[in-house]
């Protein structure tokens, strides 16, 4: 248990290390030279010199390379080439926010999973089965940013409930309750768009799962011992079923942070997603790297951390006896 | 034929015909710019669909497009699945260390946000149609060849594997002859799960100004100009993303009707990446 909890660990490890090297590699493929965005064009030579020797540009790839990863290990992010401060700062005032949105947002996700999974097992084979499946599936093919702004021309400017962006009301100092309140408000629609639109994927797998759970044996016993129907399923069944919905919690991070790149663009979300898009059209490096390999470590820890829920939650399934995938 | 696969080969031919025969039904250029009377005309007998804020047809913009939406769907799936089967082969057929590399590099793959992997990789060169289909292969490979690794092995060790092996056929004939008849429903199916995907993919780096570039139309890009008008013309936004939904529900239930169909592929949710509003 302890070797196999070490292995997963040390894969974990090995995984980041190669992710990081990637992102590095790709980034300075990139035809240009950084320090020309930094750059006046009437600069001298010597001075274009001094600051590439500021930046440690003058130096060689690979010395740039153990440079970065020794930065990396001692939290030091390097400068952003654009905002002009130290990139751990950029993204830890960044990350905090993409949370509040992704957390609700996967709560939300789940809830909405749950009940139409339930909803389509139950039913199963009827016309509302049949039906939240299309209707699932339409919701599912919507493309999000889209969605967003027609959000945003129904109840922001068309019925004017919901503000269209940002985190806050610029215009307006607020305190204390009505401060949270405009939050939420914020909150609302990017939560939406980032939770529901992709709960149909988690729902199928509800659906299924709980469709193969009533035809246990278990569920015939607890019928026959006049469980109430109502029970059987959620008490009984379900319970097994979210068992396996517990490791996607690791499969679906990729897809939320990727979401929230979606999200964060066109409700103008100052989170991470924006900061990354940002960095990508003024070519700032330092962040465009750092924010990959961040977003890359946070999916490999997440599975890590589901893995082993999943060992802890079912002990059917001891970590030693998962085989590879 | 099921009904839903009847469905979706209707909605889907419609996006087809319309993008084959675009020059046919709209000999006009979608560029063309009208006349400052023309500008920002909600939908009208004139204008079916209106005109957007340089004056510019919407029907026609939004049928033109359709070739570029298709176009990159296409050729980006193709590509994809062709690397995910090689690899997946690669990885099957191949020796034990060959494995754990080809399905290490997958799954260091599937730990990037697809949508920030491929930024990253827009990032870095200019932007243009064929970049974008690079993009989306490279960053949409890795199911596909997860599926052709698990399933070639079970395969290899089926009699009719081992008889043709048995018998002196030369390794490239098995994969030929033997292995991909078997792979093949499982690949048409995976490839049709993807293209969804990839076109949701294509609108959004075309949003970001990352795709095609004029005079290319694209659906993703009219709605970005549509955003700018979202107060003074609701119009511009709504049309190119209703015919993106149109295609991708048509081709999402495309997948779903040849999966039921051939009963291959992944099962339940799995049929979509779980929880992906990242691709769209």
């Amino acid at each position: 248990m302890i070797l196999e909890l070490g292995r997963r660990l040390l894969t974990a490890v090995l995984m980041i290390a190669a992710l990081v090297t990637i992102v590095f590699v790709l980034a300075h493929l990139a035809p240009g030279d950084p320090a020309d965005l930094v750059m006046d064009p009437d600069m001298g030579l010597a001075e274009r010199e001094a600051l590439r020797t500021q930046l440690g540009l003058d130096a060689s790839l690979p010395v740039q390379y153990v440079r970065w990863i020794g930065g990396l290990l001692t939290g030091d992010l390097g400068r952003s080439l654009h905002q002009h401060r130290p990139v751990s700062h950029i993204l830890a005032e960044a990350l905090p926010r993409t949370m509040l949105l992704t957390v609700p947002a996967y709560i939300v996700h789940l809830i909405v999973a749950c009940g139409l999974g339930v909803l389509m097992a139950v039913r199963r084979g009827t016309w509302l089965d049949r039906t939240l499946n299309l209707v699932g599936l339409t919701i599912y093919s919507l493309p999000a940013f889209w969605l967003a702004l027609m959000l945003i021309l129904v109840f922001s400017f068309g019925l004017g409930w919901l503000p269209a962006s940002g985190m806050h009301d610029p215009d307006v100092v607020l305190t204390g309750t009505s401060n949270l309140l405009d939050l939420i408000s914020h909150m609302i629609m990017p939560v939406l768009v980032l939770g529901v639109a992709s709960a149909m994927g988690t729902a199928r797998y509800v659906r299924s799962g709980l469709i193969e759970a009533l035809d246990q044996e278990y569920i015939t016993a607890a019928r026959a011992r006049g469980v109430p129907e109502r029970a059987v399923v959620w008490r009984h069944a379900l319970r097994n079923t979210l068992l396996p919905i517990v490791t996607l919690v690791g499969v679906n991070l990729p897809a939320l942070l990727g979401g929230a790149v979606v999200v964060e663009t066109v409700f103008a979300w100052p989170g991470m997603g924006r900061v990354a898009v940002d960095a990508i059209f003024t070519r700032d490096y330092p962040v465009i790297l750092a924010v990959t390999a961040l977003s890359g470590v946070l999916v490999v820890l997440g599975n890590l951390i589901a893995d082993l829920l999943y060992g802890l939650v079912d002990p059917r399934v001891r970590l030693d006896r998962k085989g590879r995938s | 034929m099921s009904r839903s696969l009847l469905l979706a080969l209707g909605m889907l031919g419609l996006v087809v015909g319309v993008a084959l025969l675009a020059d046919m039904i709209v000999p006009e250029s979608p560029s063309r710019l009208g006349g400052v009377e023309e500008t920002l005309l909600p939908p009208g007998p004139d204008h079916l669909l209106g005109t957007d804020a340089l004056g510019r047809d919407l029907l026609a913009r939004l049928i033109h497009a359709a070739r570029t939406s298709l176009l990159v769907g296409f050729a980006s799936v193709a590509a994809a699945v062709l690397l995910g089967t090689i690899v997946g082969l690669a990885a099957g057929l191949g020796p034990r260390w060959l494995d754990r590399l080809l399905m290490g590099l997958t799954d260091l793959f599937l730990s990037f946000p697809r949508v920030i992997l491929a930024l990253l990789l827009v990032s870095l060169v200019e932007p243009s149609l064929s970049v974008v289909i690079v993009v989306i292969a490279v960053t949409g490979w890795m199911v596909v060849a997860r599926l052709v690794r698990a399933e070639v092995l079970t395969l290899r060790e089926r009699e009719f594997i081992l008889s043709a092996r048995g018998l002196g056929a030369r390794p490239v004939e098995v994969v030929w002859n033997h292995l991909l008849p078997h792979l093949l429903p499982l690949i048409v199916v995976a490839a049709a799960l993807r293209l969804g995907n990839a076109i949701l993919m294509e609108a959004f780096l075309s949003f970001l100004g990352l795709g095609a570039q004029e005079p290319i139309v694209s659906w993703g890009a009219m709605i970005e100009h549509g955003r700018r008008h979202l107060l003074d013309g609701w119009w511009l936004a709504t049309w190119p993303g209703l015919a993106i939904s149109w295609t991708v529900v048509a081709v999402n239930l495309l997948g779903d009707a040849l999966r039921d169909r051939h009963d291959a592929g992944p099962r339940g949710g799995e049929s979509h990446d779980p929880g992906s509003v990242a691709e769209r």
